[in-house]
């Protein structure tokens, strides 16, 4: 049995979080770690510097509010099943989904930029196909990207809402009319639309646009 | 026995830096690297003990590094600190040639006893080497 694209996605992004997630666990260890060291040394004769102490809880805090907010992103990613239909912020979004595509982004030596984003943008639609879409969107950009930046910058326009993605670098991917196809499917799903604007040299802009508010079968 | 030195590859530039103090504090020598390509580097111009060499990295690859690595140095030992989601990862590089695999968040004393197995490893080799350059020569001379 083949998964569906929906849940090969929910499965990167989750592996993705709990990797990130592992990885402030580890730092954590060793932290606590290199403060038994100390202590351990301190039992041996050695001088204690309370500065060091302080370096070291200071770290911790660091790693444990890194952890928060990641852990946050992974709640409202779960949480964005809930329901069919929902109000959201879009910006927030747009941000818990550049940060978890910029770890996979940078394993390819890239950086996603998000130039500018009103706050907030309110939208009705499906959280998680919204989300699944601009990840695709993002993915399909940094994979075909033989510089090193994305650039992201969301607008509000007349009911709809517009998110461009920028390579100055583009060159597609061996398999980019495929995924192309596939985040065309994600987008019409939420009646969004995709555009993708060639301009100067190797330059690339992918529009997708979402409507504001759903159009019911009704509307 | 000489101080051991070691090399740690990892993009997560905190972990290095706390995991580099607590091994300096056991007497080892450590450098590190934050992908594979200053990986292959360090190790083309200094001889590490050991090299710890996460799997996920910017660049190259965890998998890649080892097998050039390996192409290169085929008698360094690397030992993979993976996280855990890359458990099948780490299985992969155990056939490309990793000495073995430890996953994060690891014990020291874990870390410990790999160096210390490869600094073993490295000395039964290099006992053998010696060994067949005193052959070969007591052979071309005819002794």
């Amino acid at each position: 049995m083949n998964p569906n694209k929906g849940e090969v996605y929910f499965g990167r992004i989750t592996a993705s979080i709990s990797h990130e997630i592992n990885n402030v666990l580890a730092i954590v260890n060793e932290l606590a770690g290199l403060q038994n060291d100390l202590l351990e040394g301190a039992e041996f004769g050695m001088e204690i510097d309370p500065q060091r102490f302080v370096k070291i809880s200071n770290d911790i805090q660091t790693q444990i509010q890194r952890g928060e907010r990641i852990v946050k992103r992974l709640n409202r990613f779960a949480h964005s099943m809930d329901e069919t239909l929902s109000e959201f912020d879009l910006a927030i979004v747009v941000n818990d989904t550049i940060a978890i595509a910029q770890r996979l982004a940078s394993l390819k030596g890239i950086t996603l930029h998000l130039q500018s984003i009103e706050n907030p943008i309110t939208i009705m639609n499906n959280r998680f196909l919204v989300q699944q879409g601009i990840f695709a969107g993002l993915e399909l950009m940094y994979t075909s990207n033989h510089g090193n930046k994305v650039e992201i910058e969301c607008r509000q326009d007349n009911g709809k809402v517009e998110v461009y993605l920028t390579n100055n670098e583009w060159i597609p991917a061996e398999d980019w009319n495929d995924r192309l196809a596939a985040l065309s499917e994600i987008i019409t799903m939420v009646k969004g639309q995709i555009e993708s604007i060639p301009s100067e040299e190797n330059r690339l802009i992918l529009l997708l646009t979402f409507p504001q508010s759903f159009p019911l079968e009704s509307d | 026995m000489t101080q051991s030195k070691v090399l740690l590859v990892d993009d997560e530039t905190d972990f290095v830096r706390v995991l580099s103090q607590r091994l300096e504090a056991r007497g080892l020598e450590v450098d590190s690297a934050s992908n594979g390509i200053e990986a292959l580097d360090k190790a083309g111009s200094e001889n590490y003990d050991i090299i710890f060499l996460d799997l996920r990295m910017p660049e190259m690859d965890g998998i890649e590094t080892l097998k050039r690595l390996h192409r290169e140095r085929p008698d360094l030992e690397v030992v993979l600190l993976t996280g855990q989601g890359d458990l099948q990862s780490g299985i992969e590089a155990m056939k490309q040639g990793a000495a073995d695999f430890l996953e994060k968040p690891a014990d020291i004393n874990d870390l410990m006893e790999k160096i210390k197995e490869a600094k073993t490893h490295r000395a039964i080799l290099m006992e053998k080497e010696a060994e067949e350059n005193i052959k070969a020569i007591l052979g071309t001379k005819g002794w």
